[in-house]
Order: C-alpha cells, then structure tokens, then sequence
C-alpha cells in the first residue's frame, strides 16, 4: 500500500512462547508492537488494548489465527476513502461448520440487526477497518466487540460492509458455542436499551410503565365486573391483588426510568456519547503514524 | 538490598504468575521509602511490646520504611501509647482514625496514604511471630504479593470450622486455595495494593482480590504465637460470620459481573418472568377455554408476581448496564504486564490505569 504502519499485537494471557515470539518480532522491527495482559481477559479487552495503543489514523482489527486475510486491506481501506468511517467484512465463503457455526451465526446476525436497526451481515468477522477517532470513542467492555457496528450508530458513523476472504482455521480452538446464545440474548436486551436512551431518555420507560398501569385498570374492571360472576363472595380480592402488583410494577418501571436517565444526564458531559461526532471535511485517510506525542493525543 | 530466595522452598504459591522480582530495593523509585507498613489496632489495647518487635525486625534489615499505625481517634488509651512509641520511633506516624471505620478502613487509607513502593500489613496483636517478618520479604521473590499462613498455635474447634467453611467458599467461587483466609500479613507492590483496593472490600479479600486480577500470590509458613489481645477477646460472633458470609458470596457477583450486571440480574429476572408469564398464560387459558374461575385462585396472584419480580429484576439489571456504560471510559477491563516494540514504547508493566501510549500499563482508562 506504500503507506507506514504499525502492528499491534495483543497476547491474551497466553501460557504458550506466544509472547516471547512477538519480543523476537518487535526486537527485529519496530513498527512491531506487543502488548501482553498479566491473565486472560477476553477478546473484547484485548481489542480495546489494541486500539488504545494504537496510533494510526485508521485502524484495522483481526483475529490471530489467519482466518482473516491481509490481503483484503488495501480494499477495505479505499472504501474508507469514499467517506465510509467504519467498513465491515463479511465472510463470503466461511470455512466453518453449517450447523453449529454458520447457522447459529445467522439467526444471531439477523436478530442483532433487528434489535439495533443496523442490519450487520457478519458481526463475527473481526476484520474491520475503522477511523481512529470513531473507534477510540466506542466503549469497549465485556463481549461488547460483537456489537461495535451498533456502538457506532449514537456516534454518527457510517458504515459499509464488504465481502472477504475466509479460511479454515488453522491455530487454537475456537470458543465460540451454543451456550453463548443466553449472553447475546442478555447482552442484546442491553445494547437496546442503551441505543434507545441514547435519543430517548425518559419516554420509553415512561410508555412501558404506561402501558401495566392500563393493564392493571383492565384487570381492575374485568375482576369488579367479571371475574367474581359465579365465584364465592369476596374473590374479588384476587384480581384486585394482580392490579396491585401491576400497579406497583408501573411505578417502579417509571422510576427505574427517571433513574436511568439521571445517571445519563450525569454521564452525559463525560459519557460515551458525551457529544455527536462531526467528522471534518476534507479529513485525509491516510495511514500515517503519528509522531509518538502526538499519538498520545490520540489515546482515551 | 536484594531479595534472598533461599527459602524459595518454603513459599506456596496460590498462582504460577509472577511478575518481576527487584527486591524491596528495586522496581520505581516513587518515593525514597522502601517499605510502608501498615499496622491496625481496633481495641484500646496497644500493646507496646509488639510495636517493639515489629521494630526491632525493621530496623535490623537494610530498607527504608515507615509505619502508618491506625487507631481510633475515641479510644484514648491506645492513641497515647502510640504516640509515646512514636516519641522514640521516628519513622512510626500514628494516624487517629475519625470516625473508625475498621480494619478494613484503616487499611485502604494506609494504602492511599503510602509512600514506599512496597506495601506490608500487619496486625494490631500477636498473630505470628514477628520474627518471621524477615521469612516474609525472603520469600517474596518474583511473586507480586506474600500472605502469611500461621503454622501450630491452638485454634478452638470453632474457629477451625469458620477457617473450613471460608476456605471451600473462596474454593468453589473462584476456584483458588488459601489455607489462612483470616491472615493479615501480606507484603506486595504499592501499585498492586493500589489497584485491588479500588473494590472497596474486606480487607480480608485483598490475596483473592489480587489472585483474580492476574498478580502472582504465595502463601508463606510463619509461625503462631501465644496470641494476646485478640485471641482473647475473641467472642463467637454469627452475625459478624454470616455477613461475611455474604461478602465473599458479594464479592464473587461483583468481580464475575462487573461488566455485564444484567447477565447477572437478567438470568434470574428472565427466568422468574417466563416461569410466571408460563402459568399465567395457562390460567387465562383455563379462564377462557375451560372456563375456570380465576377469581379465587391466589395461584394468579403468585404467577403474576413472579412476572412482576422479574422484570423488577431485569430492571435493575439494565440501571447497572447504564451505570457500567456511561463510566467504560474510566473502567478498567484489562490488566497489562508488558508492552514491548514500537520504537522505544517498551514497558514492563506495572501501574494500572491511566493513560494508553507510552508503554503504560494500563486499564481502559480515561
């Protein structure tokens, strides 16, 4: 590409000569950065250890085991180049089981773009290219790196998504299982409702709350009027008790909302989404590495 | 002065990672002090005999130190006898705690008042022979943290059951074994000390604390005095035991969830409300279909309200997802122990937090 750069190497805890390599590596080089966790923190950690050290204006993101190929860079970074912030790849010819991997990753994608209205084909596919100060913005924790495209959409970003090359793994095991279905679904329910408090603090919580308070009027009524025809006297108190427990389900959902947006409003001045990024016009792409205090700029 | 590792042999280790092992003379030079102890009396009782002790093991090695001896400002008796110690120990600073907020308290201000790049706690009584001091340092080598274990002494059958009870607690929680849960002599690095007690937990919990952040930890054998004060002031306290109880059980939440809180309150809300939301579906449908009454049945009121503490549940949950969100620019998710390459950006680790070039070890901080 003609370009400088830099590698960033992130050796998650291994208990392998991993790391000793990577030393060997940056002794030889010094475009070769290595960064090593004192115990295994995930690959979301070790990503966002990667992009906090990073110094390039663009960033490019993939996984150890050269499932991903380098040589799709140079295609993803011209798209960059045609006003795109973050380019998405999506595996065009998976080298992965269909019914353990491929199926599952597909139900996942498909109710990953629905929950967040960004319909991501291949959120797994770690290679991604990304401007410096989108990606230095996006909080990174716990297995949120499945959902950095989502992460992206308070930010203002725009994203494109572009086929890659796959290849069958050829190092370590993948981790990735059925069993981690329970988490999406949970991590989903979160990112959610951090997309929507992001526009809508207050008025969300405020409709839910709404909606079991009408509910527990209903069951009011219909236990007044219906529930008891036929009964014994004085069950009543049954449906009466359900609107209760209705009702006191309304007004909590409604104070879990002020709550909600009270710790977002506090946040807001040094939160995340603390401000809506406007990206300059005539902003150069190019892959240039800063000078090291400049770079320091860069860092969060 | 270098770290000896003769007695290498005698040291446990509770993990295999260890990091470097300068000696107390070694690593960043912050301050000019070597060693900082931190000594905690909760009672009235100083008992100056161990104070001198404690000094005639500092004074006979070759570090720099001082010793931050905590008390609590209302008991009178004790901050006289420190301060009449200090009278003739120059490097003991006697700190008045007001209002006392414990040992625990105690000892994460002395931590934050620190001022050597190694940190040692030590209790306010004759827990082990103050001897072994010497034992403790040697056997710090590459290790981040020393604890003491105390070996013989008389133990009733009760305090060998709590020890028991607390020991498979921590085991199955987290997976790692310390056979002196109870053990308030640790020698470890500031900059560690600084970073696990960030949790604000029990001082207790401070080994586990820095097991579970990726540190080095091993337990070495000191020996058990003839205990005063403490031993025999000790009282059979359930009340105190099952709150700490609670803590571990806390503290297990905290360190497996601090990141994704509706994982935790989600799993529990989410089962509770499909449960209800099941047999709630049903009795509307045996109201409908089969044309059941529902009135009185409190089966209704049951279900409904397992529905309702559900989502109370998920609620939560999604508070402390927003809560985790808005601070991720100041959280901390990684721990770094080397950088090395980039052209002069070489580091080998150490402090947590902060910034991100420059070869700091960091978290992902702001």
């Amino acid at each position: 590409m003609g370009v400088p750069f830099e590698v960033v190497f992130v050796d998650d805890g291994s208990s392998d000569a991993t790391f000793q390599r990577l030393e060997e590596l940056a002794a030889d080089d010094p475009r070769v950065v290595a960064i090593k966790f004192r115990k295994n923190a995930g690959q979301t950690a070790a990503m966002a250890a990667g992009i906090d050290y990073a110094r390039g204006r663009l960033l490019v993101t993939m996984d150890g085991d050269l499932q991903n190929d380098p040589a799709d860079i140079p295609m993803m970074v011209e798209k960059i180049d045609e006003g795109f912030d973050l380019v998405v790849g999506w595996r065009i010819n998976r080298q992965d089981k269909w019914l353990s991997r491929k199926l599952p990753s597909k139900i996942a994608n498909w109710i990953i773009g629905k929950v967040t209205g960004l319909p991501i084909r291949d959120n797994g596919c770690s290679l991604k290219v990304y401007r410096a100060e989108i990606i230095k913005r996006v909080p990174l924790y716990s297995d949120m790196h499945r959902f950095i495209p989502a992460m992206t959409i308070p930010l203002g970003a725009r994203v494109a998504q572009v086929g890659v090359r796959h290849h069958s793994r050829q190092f370590g095991q993948s981790k990735y299982g059925l069993s981690r279905i329970y988490k999406v679904v949970l991590d989903l329910i979160g990112i959610r409702t951090i997309l929507l408090f992001s526009k809508q603090p207050i008025s969300r919580f405020t409709l839910l709350s709404a909606i079991i308070a009408l509910g527990a009027v209903i069951v009011a009524i219909l236990g007044v009027f219906n529930f008891s025809e036929g009964a014994a006297s004085g069950s009543i108190v049954v449906p009466m008790a359900v609107s209760l427990l209705l009702g006191s389900l309304a007004v909590f959902l409604l104070l879990v909302g002020f709550t909600l947006a009270l710790v977002h409003m506090v946040a807001g001045s040094d939160g995340p989404n603390r401000s809506v990024w406007v990206r300059a016009a005539g902003h150069s792409t190019a892959l240039a590495i800063p000078p090291a205090d400049a770079g320091s700029k860069t860092s969060r | 002065m270098q770290m000896t590792e003769a007695k290498q042999a005698e040291a446990i280790p509770v993990s295999s990672k260890s990091s470097k092992g300068e000696g107390l003379s070694g690593g960043r030079k912050a301050s000019g002090v070597d060693l900082t102890v931190i000594v905690t009396f909760d009672s009235d009782q100083v008992d100056e005999a161990l104070l001198e002790r404690y000094r005639e093991v500092l004074d006979s090695r070759g570090e720099s130190y001082e010793v931050l001896c905590f008390f609590n400002a209302r008991m009178s008796n004790a901050a006289k006898t420190v301060e009449d110690v200090a009278g003739s120990w120059p490097q003991l600073k006697p700190l008045a705690q007001r209002p006392w907020r414990g040992e625990d308290g105690a000892v994460a201000q002395g931590i934050n008042r620190a001022a050597g790049n190694f940190i040692m706690t030590l209790p306010g009584w004759f827990e082990f022979a103050p001897e072994d001091i010497n034992k403790l340092i040697d056997n710090l080598g590459h290790s981040d943290m020393a604890v003491g274990r105390r070996v013989g002494g008389d133990k009733s059958w009760w305090q060998k059951l709590r020890m028991s009870v607390f020991q498979g607690l921590i085991r199955i929680l987290f997976g790692h074994s310390f056979n002196d849960v109870f053990s308030r002599t640790r020698l470890g690095r500031a900059e560690m000390f600084r970073q696990i007690s960030d949790y604000g937990v029990r001082q207790h919990f401070l080994p586990l604390l820095a097991v579970s952040s990726g540190y080095g930890v091993v337990e070495v054998d000191l020996r058990a005095e003839a205990q005063s004060g403490k031993a025999a002031a000790y009282r059979f306290k359930p009340l105190a035991h099952i709150a700490a109880g609670l803590d571990v059980l806390s503290l297990f939440v905290v360190l497996k969830f601090l990141q994704r809180p509706l994982r935790f309150f989600g799993s529990i809300g989410l089962t509770l409300a499909a449960v209800g939301g099941l047999i709630t579906a049903w009795l509307i449908f045996a109201r409908l279909v089969l044309g059941d009454s529902l009135a009185d049945r409190p089966l209704l009121i049951f279900s409904v309200m397992m529905v309702v503490l559900g989502i109370q549940i998920i609620a939560l949950g999604l508070i402390g997802e927003i809560v985790i969100f808005s601070s991720s620019r100041r959280a901390k998710t990684y721990s770094v122990e080397k950088v090395v390459g980039g052209g002069g950006r070489s580091n080998d680790g150490g402090a947590v937090g902060g910034g991100a070039v420059g070869g700091e070890a960091t978290g992902r901080g702001g």
